[in-house]
This record gives C-alpha cells, sequence and structure tokens, in this order.
C-alpha cells in the first residue's frame, strides 16, 4: 500500500460532542440501561472507552463518548477489595477520579466507584472526575463506610 | 514567578474542535500526507499527541486533534513484536484501542496498530478506540495472522 490521501477518511460530522452507536454485545453490561454509565469491552483490561448511555435500541445504543461531559451518576465509595469483597471505603471528594467497577459485589444498577481495582484486582478503566453539580454542592461525600451516592462526573469519553 | 492570575492564558479560541498548524520536522512522519494519522514527536514516547492530517504544506501541515472525531483509517492486526518482527495477530473488535505505531516492519501508509508497544519495545501512543463506521459496520476484524484492515477509528486528538 503506497501513501496516498486518502478520500473517504472522515467518519463522523465536525464537533467535539460525540454520540455514536455501540454494539450491545460489546458492551461490559449486554443489556444496557439509558441514563447509565457504559463502557464498550476492550483487549486490554483498564483501557475501556466508557460514556453514558442515551438510547437504547435492540442490538445496538447510542452513547454519548464527548469528553468532558458532565452527568450525574451513582458512584460506590469503595477504595479496595480483598478477596472478592469491599475491603475499605472512603469519602469522595470534588476532583476524585471514579472508575467504570464492573465488580459484581455493586449494588444493582451502580456502576461507577473510587476503586482503580476490581473484585478480581483487575484495572478499573477511568470513568472521569468528581465535580460540583452547581456552586452550592458540597464535597466531602460519604465516609469511611460503604455508600452510594449521586453526583456529578465530568466524564472522560474519548479522552482517555 | 508569584502564583498569579495570568492576562494572557487563553490561545485557542473556545470551542472543541480543534485544527492547529503543526511543524512537519516535529512529527514521526516528516513528510505527512493529508487524510492519514498523525503523531508530534514527544519527549516522552507513548506519549506523543496525535490528530489526523487535514493539510500538508511546505514545512507545516493541519492537523486535527479534536477529541473523539472519527475517521477511517488503516490498522495492522499486530498485538505484539518479538526480536524486532511483528510476532502475534488478533482480531479487532468493536472497542479495541488502536495506536500509532512507529515500527518499520508497519506496510507502507499504515501508521496504526493494535499493540501498546513497537517492534523496539518502547511505548506505542494511544491514538484511540476502534468503533462502528456504520450501523451496519461488521466486527470482528481480521484473525491471528497478519492483516491490514480499514476501521472507523474514534481519535483520542488532545484529550490525552
Amino acid at each position: 500500500m503506497t501513501e496516498a490521501i486518502r478520500q473517504d477518511y472522515e467518519v463522523s460530522s465536525v464537533g467535539a460532542v460525540r454520540h455514536w452507536l455501540v454494539t450491545d454485545s460489546r458492551m461490559e453490561d449486554i443489556t444496557p440501561t439509558v441514563t447509565q454509565p457504559a463502557a464498550v469491552t476492550s483487549l486490554l483490561l483498564g483501557t475501556q472507552i466508557c460514556g453514558t448511555i442515551l438510547s437504547v435500541t435492540g442490538t445496538q445504543s447510542i452513547v454519548d463518548f464527548t469528553s468532558s461531559m458532565v452527568y450525574y451518576q451513582e458512584v460506590r465509595n469503595v477504595l479496595t477489595y480483598a478477596v472478592g469483597a469491599e475491603a475499605t471505603w472512603g469519602v469522595i471528594n470534588e476532583g476524585d477520579p471514579i472508575y467504570y467497577d464492573g465488580s459484581g459485589t455493586m449494588p444493582a444498577g451502580v456502576k461507577l466507584s473510587t476503586s482503580p481495582l476490581d473484585a478480581a484486582d483487575v484495572a478499573n478503566p477511568l470513568f472521569g472526575f468528581a465535580v460540583l453539580h452547581n456552586p452550592t454542592d458540597t464535597f466531602p461525600k460519604g465516609g469511611a463506610a460503604a455508600s452510594t451516592t449521586e453526583m456529578a462526573v465530568m466524564q472522560r469519553g474519548a479522552g482517555a | 514567578m508569584t502564583e498569579a492570575i495570568r492576562q494572557d492564558y487563553e490561545v485557542s479560541s473556545e470551542g472543541a474542535v480543534r485544527h492547529w498548524s503543526v511543524t512537519n520536522a516535529r512529527m514521526e512522519d516528516a513528510t505527512p500526507t493529508a487524510s492519514l494519522p498523525a503523531a508530534m514527536l514527544s519527549i516522552l514516547p507513548g506519549t506523543q499527541l496525535c490528530g489526523t492530517l487535514l493539510v500538508v504544506m511546505a514545512t507545516q501541515s493541519i492537523v486535527d486533534f479534536t477529541c473523539s472525531m472519527v475517521y477511517n483509517h488503516e490498522v495492522i492486526n499486530t498485538l505484539t513484536y518479538n526480536g524486532g518482527v511483528a510476532n502475534t495477530w488478533g482480531a479487532i473488535n468493536e472497542g479495541d484501542p488502536i495506536y500509532y505505531d512507529r515500527s518499520a516492519t508497519m506496510p507502507a501508509g499504515v501508521n496504526l496498530s493494535t499493540s501498546p508497544a513497537d517492534q523496539a519495545a518502547g511505548a506505542n501512543a494511544l491514538f484511540g478506540y476502534a468503533v462502528l463506521a456504520t450501523p451496519t459496520d461488521v466486527y470482528p476484524k481480521g484473525g491471528i495472522t497478519t492483516s491490514t484492515h480499514d476501521v472507523a477509528v474514534m481519535q483520542r486528538g488532545a484529550g490525552a
């Protein structure tokens, strides 16, 4: 193949807001739910591209992969796991990294935590960062005991 | 210098679409071709800023560094190198990370692979992720033998 100018290289429209189709069977959660966090499976664990589900259809879903988009998400305050179970928890502060956590110990409907590793000691992908929802939002959230808190998360999207 | 508010900190205009001039000599491929992937040289291999070439001029080129922009690119399915040559190959799946690979063993005109390390065991820069080009696009692409495929890649751009 020679190094030549391609005639059909542009696929998406211009603009940094990116809503894109994803095959449901290629998602970490193959039965996705609108408004929930999404992660697309990857050959290298911890590198999954993440976003927020906007629309679920038959076999494909539309995910918002826009970098820096802020959505409200439920976040578990688990910090570490030991022998497959949650071991330590902590407060969630503004600016803390938030991970997509597929651990079986996560509460139903909750996909995000503050743990960089899952229950099997495998790397969780970085989903985004805890941010203020509005000027009157308050941090820290949670404490040294297990809790799940709704918070604004600035997603990394395709800006991994 | 004291830690003070700067009066001249904003360089680019607002908006997340970013087309920017780059010195050709500061690119991994100093003889760039419009529509192909680009990577700037970096002090630290693996951290190169990547994008897609829009316009090539005599000494500078315009590169689209927009995070989450999707372009069709040629991707070789190399997974690992050994002794300076491609060693293992695998299917490219939707969601897999795609790297800018400078290895001399890459086919002419192909700059992207699925290998996180190049033939010299240096880190490859993450370029983006394999995504659907259209709702009828089909994955996986390729298999356990070497092959190169036209893949829609959602680029990381400046969202590193």
